[in-house]
């Protein structure tokens, strides 16, 4: 059921991408000849994935029905981890262009090892005190290595 | 004979130690996700400047041997393609690490990639200039035909059903339209955005899709256990060698074989490369397995087919480069900038005009080949070692790592964003089980198909007929539907059978 309801679901933002790629193709100036021009292939891509996604929703229609409606019915709930590293992901490139790139590698990795870590390794002063040193000296190692062996500046921030 | 001169003019300390040193930088920048042979090639091209032709030509060629090779130790130890070239030894490479098996899957990665990488050196010095003519010959519908066969076997023989791996393909192809139009110069869908003028840059959409993805699945599964799946709590099983018995690698050369000869053939073709060569070899040992349901679960099988077709392919790049002078990859236009810098013209006059260096370069590639065996088998405990730490802490270092990656492919911050949300995209995918094999193909390949496609009907005048008429082209069409069939008909037999 889980399964089908996925399947369903993709399908429909599949078909939506599908109108929405078709839809875009308008805004590409058009060429003299149609087959020819910057519109064709796009408009063909999206076609198809307007076709394939239509059978995948059928596919997942038909097997609904089929289905029994009270399997596994499972309450949504927030998945905190997950929810916090995909916010860490974001907070980063917006923090590495004000504050640069060792300071937020360094709040970063501090903050998604705490994220990753068992609720018993923080209370165990030796992993702490590893995870405490490899997340400052490994942004200050990298940002070392790249300036001074490749002479490639990694982003220092607006701020500094 | 005259790669035995060549051998000659290599054979001094200062060569071989460029070599050495080439490949080893090659394999540590190749080995961290995100920098590919090209970021190693264009971080050390510089250094080449002074150095005398032979030297510094040779420098680069070990640099893109140990580059293509790198990608390997991030592929079987953390399942994080190191280069694209890499992406379907994830496949079998990271569950076998995963089932305590990581110095075999490394051992087998590391003695097929020099299979695969001395047969295309020799194939390259003995018989590279007539197959480069026989590529030169190749019109605009063959090669329309054979990326589009490419696609299709690729999506279709992917995990999964076949819808889902046309649907990720298409998505791919689709995402490629982001960027200027190569035809006609206009933009298409970069809704204002100047810096999505050139399109997506392929390396952070690849370390979006594979790696940023894995540290989000990791951090769901935490809430599910409150514990992150470490690969360092699976005790490692130990082996000789390279894990593999002589017996047992005469029995892969069956596979590895013809893997070579895709990925050489790959890399031949200009605008292809190892990023497809490794997913087209692995669908073929899959096709062609007697067990092709145990792929992906952890069998040397998919390591073998994708590491020999992808050390292949950069023989095969390397014929196109020096016989034709077109530079197959991004990889092969850093050095062709480095021949540039030494004023040597790659072409079909250089084995005339300069014999002695072209030579000298083969040397140096097959000299490449054996420093890479010989320095990843020492240094396989090493590698091995790494999986020692707990993925907590490795994870989140690998993903600074990648971080770096993406912002050093163009010096963009931008670049950074795109990687996250290729990431979000590539866990979301993962989730409903769409395979992304078929995603990275479709992007890569999505300019040439439709530049081969448009260029054919503009020499048609909007006609499909002639190219379903030229030979080469016919028997790729042919072959694409078959490969399309043959997974509808085991689809439906699978549905029937449900």
């Amino acid at each position: 059921m889980k399964e089908i309801k996925s399947n369903l679901w993709s399908g429909a933002v599949f078909l939506a991408f599908g109108i929405f790629v078709f839809a875009g193709s308008w805004w590409i100036p058009a060429t003299t000849s149609d087959i020819l021009g910057s519109r064709f292939f796009p408009r063909a891509v999206a076609v198809l994935i307007i076709v394939l996604s239509g059978v995948q929703i059928l596919g997942a229609c038909s097997a609904l029905k089929k289905a029994d409606r009270n399997e596994d019915k499972e309450k949504w709930t927030l998945n905190k981890p997950l929810f916090l590293t995909v916010a860490a992901l974001f907070v980063y490139y917006i923090l590495v262009l004000y504050i640069g790139f060792t300071v937020t590698s360094i709040l970063y990795l501090l903050f998604q090892s705490g994220v990753l870590m068992s609720k018993e390794d923080f209370s165990d002063k030796r992993k702490m005190i590893i995870m405490i040193a490899v997340s400052v000296l490994t942004p200050i190692i990298i940002n070392g290595i790249f300036w001074e062996l490749f002479s490639i500046a990694l982003p220092a921030g607006k701020i500094f | 004979m005259e790669l035995l001169h060549g051998l000659q003019a290599i054979c001094n300390p200062a060569t071989l130690a460029l070599i050495v040193g080439g490949v080893f930088g090659g394999l540590v920048i190749g080995a961290l996700p995100g920098l590919s042979a090209f970021t190693a090639l264009a971080i050390m091209l510089p250094f080449t400047f002074g150095m005398e032709p032979v030297n510094g030509i040779s420098f680069l060629m070990a640099i893109y041997v140990g580059g293509c090779s790198g990608g390997l130790i991030s592929a079987v130890l953390l399942g994080i393609p190191g280069t694209p070239s890499s992406i379907a030894t994830c496949f079998d490479g990271y569950p076998m690490a995963k089932k305590g098996e990581a110095k075999r899957a490394l051992g087998a990665a590391v003695l097929f990639s020099f299979v695969g990488g001395i047969f295309g050196a020799l194939v390259l010095s003995f018989i590279g200039p007539y197959i480069a003519q026989v590529a030169l010959k190749f019109s605009p519908y063959d090669y329309f035909a054979i990326i589009l066969f490419a696609l299709t076997t690729v999506s279709a023989l992917s995990e999964g059903s076949m819808v889902k791996g046309l649907l990720a393909c298409l998505l791919g192809i689709a995402l490629g339209f982001v960027g200027t139009d190569s035809l006609s110069s206009y933009y298409r869908y970069t809704f204002g955005i100047s810096k999505l003028a050139n399109g997506f840059n392929l390396v952070p959409v690849l370390i979006g899709l594979f790696a940023v993805s894995q540290i989000m699945i990791s951090a769901r599964d935490k809430a599910k256990t409150s514990k992150v799946e470490s690969i360092s709590d699976v005790k490692q099983k130990k082996y000789r060698g390279f894990g593999i018995s002589p017996g047992e690698f005469l029995f892969h050369l069956r596979t590895a074989i013809p893997c070579a000869v895709i990925g050489l053939v790959i890399g031949i073709l200009p605008g292809l490369g190892g990023n497809i060569s490794n997913l087209m070899a692995y669908s073929y040992a899959k096709k062609t397995s007697k067990y092709p349901e145990k792929f992906g679960t952890g069998i040397v099988d998919g390591i073998i087919a994708s590491e020999t077709a992808n050390n292949a392919t950069v023989g095969g790049a390397v014929i196109i480069l020096l016989t034709l002078g077109i530079p197959g990859d991004n990889a092969t236009s850093m050095i062709m900038a480095g021949f540039q810098m030494h004023d040597v013209t790659p072409g079909p006059l250089l084995f005339k005009t300069s014999g002695a260096l072209v030579y000298a370069i083969l040397a140096a590639f097959i000299v490449a080949n054996i420093a890479f065996f010989i320095i990843e088998y020492f240094g396989l405990p090493a590698f091995t070692k790494m999986l020692s730490i707990p993925s907590n802490l490795l994870l989140p270092i690998v993903i600074v790592c990648c971080f770096v990656g993406s912002y050093c492919a163009n010096n963009n911050t931008l670049d950074i964003f795109i990687m996250v949300l290729f990431g979000l995209l590539g866990y979301m995918l993962k989730k409903h089980r769409y395979p992304l094999a078929p995603l990275v193909v479709g992007f890569i390949l999505a300019p040439s198909l439709e530049t081969y496609l448009r260029r054919s009907l503009m020499k048609t005048d909007g006609s499909f007929l002639p190219i379903i008429q030229s030979p080469i082209a016919a028997v790729f069409l042919i072959l694409t539907a078959a490969a399309v069939a043959y997974t509808a008909y085991g689809e439906i037999k699978k549905l029937k059978t449900a």
